[in-house]
Parts: structure tokens; sequence; C-alpha cells
């Protein structure tokens, strides 16, 4: 007969246990999968996190900056040598683009009889990222084109066609080159990679008041006409930041310090890089998830490793027949051993490629849900290594497991009932030392200093409480449980009798109740604490992008944005002009400004945690003001009685007005004269403005000198000629009427007399006038504590533009935190700013503000209103990032590992329930032999089992929310510090609902397994055990 | 196979110690010649089972030697008893299912107690079909244990002790449960083994105490009989 192998043997067994075969592969699946997790789920973090951080840098940050230059002269070189220095330069780099050529020349443009200031520039490529909106790019030497909305400026007349002569900047030089324009553009996207973070487009007005165009694109051939003109010339290497992995990093690094070192002795070329320090930002979130990823594997693994020994004991008490059977045979020992671990190691190995395969899975499935999309997920070394480590671990639980079956005697085995292991004082001390070392550790974890990773291992902290709180509470419950026996005793109830003296006199199922209790513990606390950083994550990107949407917009021409934007949402209730600015040195604020439309920040802002509430701050800076006045009309007059005028000194009377797009105009009118006249201006307002004010302007004939008298304003009126109607000026109401902001050293005492509004006004140089109130005099400005520096000895802070013009800020609260600026900045209303800062609207960075009410389409109405959409940011955007810091991925990983640590504690129990229940059917069937009802039996079974189970989870899961409750304020929830006020109470509601979830399944688990043992409690078990 | 001689000599056993001590063997002396077939007999509580776990080194006795061929079992190592039990001494115990695995086949049981023996000693081991010729079980080699019937079960049970060519064959109430033709039978072949095995039965059934060469009848750990 043919020999068969040992093999077909072992296959039956594990077959024939397929309930519990399929038990450890599922436990030691897991296991493996926890093991291997972690590694795969760590690397695809990195790798996503890595991904963040390069997308999230400019491209003028990770791209290499090289500056071509001629000794001696640092940045500047004849355009003709610019390609002899290309050659030296690298032609390709790994994982950057061709590089991109630029010369840009500083010039004077002067066509059709205007003149402006800007930069001539070639950069390669430029057409393709350009919108042309009229004629053709540049392709040869002498041509241009210009953007659209320079040929809209007031006072450019250039055309299509327009001639420009393009002349050197440089003091002394002389040099011109004459270029037609071809053609029109505006930019696809000002924040486009192709700019490299430079502002190509910037139109405005310099600070000595030239006006300023958007760059005039030419032909790289234009270059080469020049002689003596100073040109800078660059190469920029665009990053690809999308083929980098984790593992060209180090290439990376090299490569990019290698061409440093090259170049650093180059007077030719100079390479400037910040991708260093983005690097190191993505080493830092790695360095996070790797030290979280390990502390959460290891418990899970070590949760995993607990189930897997309760599992395979039972694996082992049910082969313990056969074990003796094996000894009777007379097997050798080591025959014993291999032949009673070999079924568990087997499924050990199957599970292991399993268990990796589960762990790719789930790596996956996390990455897809939060990483980065795209972000590989790849077995690495370290997954495999772990869970070999798993699998070793597995053999080790495996032989501990089975070494008491092993050492049993046959005689001992053959005894079907076996006597119930009391835990001895030993193990009871040395669960309460355990318990000892678990809470003395996670008070040392607590109360560890921030740093490297001491937040992070905070961790493993929740671990050790549960922990703790589980081994005392169940040795405490056969106690608990002995104070009801007398209760019980003297009771009718025959079940709840027999199931308190079940707990009180076999703790079996105390091993049991401890790992349920941690798995439950370690489940509350990741729930708690992922719906904990779920809401801290909504809260600190609301306060950091400020509203739902928030749109990064360019106005077009003179268009005044905050006007634009109430056309855009009349209602008020889902958009809001916005503006960041970094005002000029000088002034007091040391941030930024935030300047908002006050009217609609409590509508459409988001609110800021930590901060002063949205209405409240929008009342703060609201100003103080009336409404404005209008006027409709292309003329206007004023009645004043003039005295006490300086002969040779009289002023000459201003009309200052605002177009309804925000433009501000000035109507000049005749000289001041003693006696009342009525004084008049043509004005650009048939379709409507608002009166300003009235300005004792200081003639250009009058350079200095006290221009001092006094003006009585008795009447203002405006129309067409031949029709001017009084205009509603309240001239009798003191609110009104205020000083005008003085220019230089003016003084203006105004006061509402009989017959109008009386002005008082003196100045050495400069001039003042009286201004309506329907402008504020000052900023009201809310600041963060360190957003205003200033000395109070030196009056009312200030803020500067590049105008020199300075504002008067009047700090009316403080708030730690403020939206988007967070805690460096001030918010002021920018209404108030427009109109006090007159460079505010060409410097700030303007932004629509969108509320989750807006309209789907309210991108495409910003673009039809005349904003140029540059870009866009979300508060879920900047949700989901957040959600991929490193902190935020080891919570999740947590999570993910205490949901899969309950799954496999309630397999593990439900194992444990059924290999029990042959050993517990012999004493279910002696009690029915006397006498006790199998109704009662049942309800003493499931009273049972209860009792144990329910005792685990009011361990764990108030132990499981107390850890999060101790340790939220100590566990990172980001990779980078906020100011924003963070909550850290656990979220006690999706702890609720897991909680009655998990009452119900141990409760249908008790249920079952009652059935179970009571099913197999029959008369025939007495017969097996007399034998 | 060569059959063994089994000598008992003041052979005592006793459970417990002070007031609580039971005495289940006492003093108990006797010799089976090699090749000798003896039925071991007397009521519950007589000492039967204690003799047959002494016997199947199984258990130490508190006093007394039992020799199996040359080897004392109160003296051998555990590792020698067990290396004892896979050479010589074959024990078949009361409760079928106690000798063997249920999900194997009736050739795998009779493999698996030959997997005790050394590498070297296993070519010297009995072919599997014919050990269940002897039983009369060769046409069932491919069944699974757990599907037999009670007598081929019992039957097999002794193939699985004839496996390893045993001196000595111990089998406890090896026809309990069986009817009249099963148990027929089985007693026929415990007697065929008769001069090649030393064969020790424990019974209750008077018959086959008649069929064997001697009988030894325990009442409170004494031979009477």
């Amino acid at each position: 007969m043919q020999r068969r192998r040992p093999t077909s043997l072992l296959m039956r067994g594990l077959i024939a246990r397929r309930s519990l075969s399929i038990a450890v592969l599922i436990a030691a699946g897991l296991t493996t999968a926890a093991a291997a997790l972690g590694p795969m789920y760590a690397h695809a973090a990195a790798e996503s996190t890595l991904r963040d951080e390069l997308l999230a840098a400019t491209s003028g940050q990770t791209g290499l900056h090289l500056t071509i230059a001629e000794p001696p002269v640092d940045t500047q070189l004849p355009p003709a040598q610019f390609d002899s220095a290309v050659q030296e330069a690298p032609r390709s780099l790994p994982h950057y683009g061709k590089p991109i050529g630029t010369l840009s020349w500083q010039v004077g443009a002067f066509g059709a009889g205007d003149a402006a200031r800007g930069a001539a520039v070639w950069r390669d490529g430029e057409c393709a990222h350009l919108v042309l909106t009229s004629g053709r790019c540049p392709e040869r030497a002498g041509e241009a084109v210009v953007s659209a909305r320079t040929l809209q400026i007031n006072g450019i007349r250039w055309r299509s066609g327009t001639v420009l002569a393009l002349a050197d900047t440089t003091p002394g030089s002389t040099e011109s080159l004459p270029v037609r324009i071809v053609g029109t553009y505006r930019p696809a996207s000002a924040l486009d990679p192709f700019w490299f973070g430079v502002d190509y487009f910037q139109e405005g007005e310099d600070a000595a008041g030239n006006i300023r165009v958007d760059t005039i694109f030419v032909a790289r051939a234009e270059f080469r006409r020049l002689v003596e003109s100073e040109v800078h010339a660059s190469l920029d290497y665009p990053f690809r930041p999308t083929s980098v992995r984790l593992a060209d990093v180090p290439g990376l690094r090299a490569d990019v310090d290698r061409l440093q070192h090259q170049h650093s002795d180059s007077a030719r070329l100079a390479l400037t890089t910040g991708l260093d320090d983005v690097l190191d930002a993505a080493a830092h979130q790695q360095q996070l998830v790797d030290i979280g990823t390990l502390l959460v594997t290891l418990q899970l693994s070590l949760l995993g490793w607990l189930v897997l020994f309760q599992i395979v004991t039972d694996l082992a008490e049910a082969r313990g027949p056969e074990i003796a059977l094996a000894k009777l045979r007379g097997h050798r020992p080591w025959q014993v051993l291999r032949f009673g671990i070999a079924e568990p190691v087997v499924l050990l190995a199957i599970a292991t490629p399993i268990g990796i395969a589960v762990g790719a899975l789930a790596a996956v499935a996390l990455g897809g849900s939060v990483l980065v999309p795209g972000t590989p997920v790849v077995i690495t070394i370290a997954s495999i290594a772990a869970a070999a480590a798993a699998f070793a671990g597995g053999v080790v639980a495996t032989v501990l497991a089975g070494a008491r079956v092993l050492r049993r005697p046959v005689l001992e085995q053959w005894r079907r009932t076996m006597r119930s292991q009391r835990p001895t004082r030993v193990s009871l001390v040395v669960d309460l030392i355990a318990a000892a070392l678990a809470i003395g550790a996670f008070v040392v974890l607590r109360t560890l200093p921030a740093g490297h990773g001491q937040g992070t291992a905070a961790l493993l902290a929740p671990a050790l409480l549960v922990l703790a709180v589980a081994l005392a509470g169940v040795r405490l419950l056969p106690v608990v449980v002995r104070l009801t026996l007398p209760a019980t005793r003297a009771g009718s109830r025959v079940g709840l009798f027999l199931a308190t003296r079940q707990v009180v006199r076999r703790p079996a199922g105390v091993r049991l109740a401890t790992l349920l209790a941690v798995a439950a513990g370690l489940a509350a606390f990741a729930i708690g604490a992922e719906g904990t950083a779920v809401g801290n994550r909504l809260v600190r990107a609301q306060a950091e992008v400020g509203a739902a949407t928030v749109v990064d917009v360019q106005p077009t021409g003179s268009g005044d944005p905050v006007a634009t934007v109430r056309r855009l949402d009349p209602s008020g209730t889902w958009a809001m002009a916005a503006a960041t600015w970094l005002p000029d040195g000088g002034g007091a604020v040391a941030g930024t400004v935030l300047a908002v439309d006050a009217t609609r920040l409590a509508a459409v802002g988001d609110p800021t945690a930590g901060g002063i509430g949205r209405a409240d701050l929008a009342r703060a800076v609201r100003p103080r003001t009336v409404a404005p006045l209008a006027v409709r009309g292309t003329r206007i007059e004023a009645t004043i009685t003039a005295s006490a005028l300086r002969p040779g000194l009289q002023p000459q009377v201003q009309f200052d007005l605002r177009t309804p797009a925000g433009r501000t105009v000035a109507a000049e009118s005749t000289l001041l004269r003693n006696g009342m006249h009525t004084y008049r201006a043509t004005v650009p307002c048939a379709a409507g403005c608002t009166l300003a004010g009235i300005t004792w302007d200081r003639p250009i004939s009058i350079e200095s000198g006290d221009m001092a008298g006094t003006a009585l304003l008795a009447g203002l009126a405006a129309g067409g000629p031949g029709a001017v109607r009084p205009l509603a000026a309240r001239l009798d109401d003191p609110a009104a009427w205020r000083a005008a902001v003085p220019v230089s050293e003016a003084r203006d005492r105004v006061s509402v007399a009989s017959g109008g509004v009386l002005d008082h006004f003196s100045g050495a140089s400069g001039y003042g006038g009286v201004a309506f109130a329907s402008t504020p005099p000052v900023l009201r400005a809310v600041s963060t504590p360190h957003g205003l520096v200033h000395n109070p000895g030196t009056g009312p802070p200030t803020v500067v533009d590049s105008f020199g013009t300075r504002a008067a800020l009047q700090p009316v609260a403080t708030s730690a935190v403020l939206p988007a600026v967070l805690d460096a900045g001030v918010l002021l209303d920018a209404r108030s700013v427009e109109d006090l800062v007159p460079a505010f609207r060409t410097e700030a960075s303007w932004q629509v503000w969108l509320s989750s009410a807006a309209p789907p389409d309210a991108l495409a109405r910003i673009a039809r209103a005349g904003l140029v959409v540059q870009g866009v940011t979300t508060t879920a955007q900047r949700e989901r990032v957040l959600g991929r810091q490193g902190p935020a991925l080891s919570l999740l990983l947590l999570l993910a590992s205490a949901v899969v640590g309950a799954v496999l504690a309630a397999v593990g129990t439900a194992v444990s329930i059924g290999a029990s229940a042959r050993r517990r059917s012999y004493e279910l069937a002696a009690l029915h032999a006397v006498g006790v009802r199998r109704g009662s039996l049942f309800r003493a079974a499931v009273a049972e089992q209860s009792i144990l189970l329910l005792t685990a989870l009011a361990l764990g899961i108030p132990a499981g929310l107390l850890a999060a409750f101790l340790t939220l304020p100590v566990l990172p929830e980001f990779g980078t510090a906020t100011p924003v006020a963070l909550t850290f109470t656990p979220a006690v509601l999706p702890v609720a609902l897991f909680a009655g979830a998990f009452v119900v399944l141990v409760l249908v688990a008790a249920v079952v397994s009652a059935a179970a043992v009571l099913a197999r409690s029959g008369p025939g078990r007495l017969r097996e055990a007399e034998e | 196979m060569t059959a063994l001689e089994v000598t008992v000599e003041h052979l005592t056993h006793v459970y417990g110690a002070g007031e609580e001590a039971v005495v289940a063997l006492d003093d108990l002396t006797f010799r089976l010649p090699a090749g000798s077939t003896t039925a071991v007999m007397g009521p519950s509580g007589s000492g039967k089972s204690t003799l047959t776990t002494i016997l199947a080194g199984l258990q130490r006795p508190t006093a007394g030697r039992v020799l199996i061929g040359d080897a004392d079992l109160a003296t051998l190592s555990e590792v020698d008893l067990l290396r004892l039990r896979a050479r010589e001494l074959a024990v078949t115990v009361q409760r079928p299912d106690r000798n063997l695995l249920g999900y194997g086949t009736v050739a795998d049981n009779v493999r698996f107690a030959q997997r005790g023996a050394a590498r070297s000693e296993r070519c010297r081991r009995p072919d599997v079909l014919e050990v269940l010729q002897q039983v009369g079980l060769p046409h069932l080699a491919g069944q699974r244990a757990d599907g037999l019937s009670g007598g081929e079960r019992q039957r097999l049970a002794l193939a699985v002790g004839l496996a390893t060519a045993p001196g000595v064959l111990l089998a406890d109430e090896p026809t309990s449960q069986l009817d009249d033709r099963n148990r027929d039978a089985l007693v026929e072949l415990l007697c065929s083994l008769a001069g090649r095995v030393t064969v020790i039965v424990v019974t209750h059934d008077d018959r086959l105490g008649d069929r064997f060469d001697r009988r030894i009848v325990l009442r409170d750990g004494r031979a009477t009989g």
C-alpha cells in the first residue's frame, strides 16, 4: 500500500476542526494584517505627506533658480552672453522639467503720448501660459504683447499697433528700442507654477506715482539688440512634484546639494532653491507618522496576539485527547510537540500571506480615503518583516498555549471534567503589578514635556490605562458578585443564583473579559479621539481659510472689488470681498492686515474658535459713518462763506467724490474768497457718485505759508447745466460732517453753526478740509495680542502704504485669533481702508469669500463680474490636508486598528465560549438531573455570560473615554502648531453608538452561547463524565 | 513480533494519604509467561483500571515492581516509558474514540501508531494492510475512523495496538458495547494472537475469561483467583 504523507492527516484534522481552524486563521490573519499594515500605511502616509508638502510649496520654493551673472556684477550681464552661460548650466535634472530661460529688462515705455513703467520680459514659452485676447505673440525683435487691462488704464491710450519706445531706466543709460504692440493678453493664471512665484502682473502705481503696467512680453531676439542695458538673466528648473517618490528623496537632496556646491564658487552661475526646507518639513511629518504608526501597530499586534493566544489555547484544549493518544502510542516528546503545534503553525503559515494581502488592502482602503489620490501602497520589506514577526509571535503563542496540554499527563487528560484554573495569589499579584506599572507609565507619558515624539508617544497611554482598569476591574468582579450571593440565595430566581455562583467560583472567563475590556476601551478611546480630531480639523480649517470657499481674485482695471462683490450678491448672504495686505514698513501692524467687508462678515465668514465671534468682529470694525451723500449729474456747486483768509494764501476749493466703481474723483473749483460765494466744478457723475468731502487744497503756487481762515458751508447742489438741485447734505447735523484727514501740517476745527458747517482751518504746510462722515476718520481695528506694535507716547498706531499715506488705527478690541491671519494680524473694514489708504487697493491680495450658501456657479459669476479668478481654497480642502498630516494619520490608523481589535476580541469571545461549551455542559447536565429546569439553566447561562461580557464593556468603555479625556490635551492632532482654540473633550455620541452596538453584539453572543451550552447538556454527558 | 513475559511483584498502589488514603492495589504478585493470554476480571472498584494504567506505564506504583520483559516500569524514565509503548507495549483503552483519531482514515490510525518508532525501526514494522488484514479491515483502509461501526472501531483499535508488532498487548474492555457476533469475532482475534503476543485483557466478560489461558480476579486490590 502506498505510504501517505502525514500532511494528509494534518489536513484532515484542520478540516475536522474547521470552526476553530477558521477562527485561528482569522485571528492570525488579522494579527498579521495589523502588523503588516503599519509599515505599509506608514510608507504610504509618508509618500502622501511628501506629495502634500511638495504640492503645497510654490514653484519658487521647490524649483531651482539659476541666476546667470557676469563678474563683477552680481545679477546682470549683457544678454549676448546668455547663451554661453546656459551652456554651462545642466540641460536636464531628474525630477525637474526643461529649464525656462528668462531675460528681463526694467523699462520705461512711451507710446501714443503716454508713459508707463514696467518690465520687458522674454520667458521661454510664455505664450503657452497667456490667454491672447487679441493679435498674436511676438515672434521677432520689434514686437511686443501688453496686457489687455493695460489698455484700459486711465491715462494710457496704447492700442494694438502702437509703437512703444522701451527705454532703459538705469540712471545714465540712453538705450531705447522701438517695439510694436502685436497683441494683448491676460494671464491664464498668475499663480501658474510656470511663473515661478514671480509677479509679472503688477499693474498700479509705483512709489514715485508713475503708472506701472503689467509685463510687456517681447521676443528673445529683442535682447540681442541691446548693447549696454542691464538685463536680469536666469534659468528656472520647474519641479515635477508628482514624479517624486519617497525613495527618490535622498538622491534628490544629493543632486541639489551637488549642484549648489558645484556653483558655489562660480561667479557666473548662482543656484537658489528652497527644496531642502520643503523636504525637511516632509521628513518631520514622516517622523510623526512613523512614531504614531509604530505605537499603534504595537498595540494592535499585542491585542491580536492575545486574542490569538486565547484561540490557540482553545485549539490546544480541543486537541488534548489526540495529544494524549500520541503519548499513549509512545510518540517521543518532539513528535508530540510537532503533532501538537503542527495544525496552528500551518494555519499561521497560511494566514501570513493572507494577512499581508489583507494589510495591503486595508492600507489601500485607508489610503484611498485620506491620502493624496494616487498615493502608491507598496508591500515594503518592513511590512514583510513585521508579518514575519507576527508569525513568530504566533508560533510563540501556540507553544505557550499548548505547553499545558503538551505537559498534561494522559490520565489527567482523560478526566473529562478538569479542574478550573483558579487564579492564584501569584497571578493576582502579577496582575496588580502590571496594573500599577501601566498607570505609572500612563502618568509619565501624560507629564512628558513636548518634544521629539513624546506627544505622539501619548498614543500608548490609552492602552496602558485601559489595561490597568481592565486587569483591576475584572479581578474585582468575583469579589463584587460575591456580595450579591445572600440576596440571590434568598430570591426565587434560580438562574441568577446559579449565574452569580458560577462567576464567583469559576473565574475562567477573567482572561476573556480582560481582553474584551481592553479591546472595547481602545475602541472607545479611538472613536472618541477621532471624533474630537475631526471636529478640531474643521475648526482649524474654518479659522485658517475664513469662509467655506475663498477665491483669490485679481481686480481688472480700476474696478472696486468691494463694490463689485456687493453687486454680485446684493443680498449680502453668500459673498464678501476681503483682502490680505502686508503694509509698507513704518506702521504699527506687526502681522498681516485682513480687510473685510464688515457689512457681510457675520453672514459669510466662518467662526474662528478662540477668537471674538463673527458678528462682534464685524460690529467692532464697522466704521461709525452716515449714509453716503449721493451726487448725480455733471455739475456740483457749494455755497461757502469764507472769512479771515490771508491774501495770497487762499486755498483752492476741491470736491472729493467717489464713482460707483470706487474710483476717487477730485473736481477742482476756484480759489476760496472772502464772503459768500458759490463754487462750481464739473464732475463725471452722470451715473451717480458719492461726495466724500471738500478739500481746501493748497495750490501748486503756494509751496508754503500758513494757509488759514474760516469757511462756512451753507449749501450744496448738483445736477446738469441749468438744472442744479440742492443736495440733502445734512448741514445741520453734527454727526454728518467732520474734519478731513489732514495731509501734512494742516488742522481743521469743524462744527455745525447756524447756517451750515463751519471750519476753522489752518496749516503751515499741507491742507485739510471738511469730510462728509460717510467715510471714517480712523480705521477701527481688532488686533491679535501681538498684531499691533506701537508706542502710545507717539500718538495712535498707524498703517502706511507704499505711497507713504498714513492712516490712524483705533484699536477697539483684541482677539486671540482672527480669521485667516490667525494670531498675527489686524482686522479692518475693507471699505474704510480703501477710503483712507489709496495704495491699498493695488497692494492688497484680493479675495472673494463665499459662504456655504453660495450658488454653484459662484465662480462663473465672479468671473463675469470682472474679477479674474486666480485660485480657490476651500475649508473642505484644508480639512483634507490637515487630515493628511502625520498625527491625524496616526489617529486614523488607531481608529481602524481599534475597530479591528474589537472585531478580533469578539471573534475570540465567540470561539472561547464555543470551546468552553463542552466543558460547561457536564455541569449543566448534572444540574438538570437534580431537577433544575432547563429554562432556569438557560437564564443562568445567559446571565453568567452577560455578567462577564457586560462587565468588560462597563470597564473598557469608560476607561477608554477617561483615557481620551486625559490624553487628548497632550496628543498631537496636527503636524504644526495652531493658535486656534481646540476642543479636547472626547466625542461622546459616537462612543455611545459604538457602545450600544457592542452591547447588542455581546448580548447576542451570550444568548447564542448559552443556547449552545444547554444544547450539549443532555443526559448522555453524565455517562461520559462517569468514566 | 516477540512475545514478552510480564511480571508483577508486590504491586501496591494507594490514592491519597492519611485518613483519606484508598488502597487500590494491595501487594499484588503474578507472572504472565510470554505469549500467554490473560483476562483480568473483577467488580467495579476492584483495582482493574489502576492495574491497567500501571501496566501501561501511565501511572507509577506506590510500591512493588512491574516488569515487561526485562524493563522495570517503576524505574524507567518517562522517555523510556514512551519508547517502551512505541516498541513493545501496545495499549488499547476502554472507549474506542480514545484509541483513534476520528477524523483520520483507518490506515492513518495505523500509521499514527507506528510513528512513535525510531526511523531506523520503522522498516521492520508490519505493513499497514498486513495489520488491517489481521483484524479483517483491509477493505476499509481509506474510510474515516469516525464513520466505522462500533465493532469495526474496536477491531481498528486492536489493529492500532498491533501496528507496532508489540510483545505485550494490554486491552481494557475490548468487547464492551459490541453485539455477540462482533464480540465473538474479536475474541477469536485475540485468541489467535496467543504465542506471538502476550495478551492481557481487562474485562467484565466471563466468556472472554473462559477462552484465555488464565484469569486474574481482583477484589479490593488483591488477586483472588
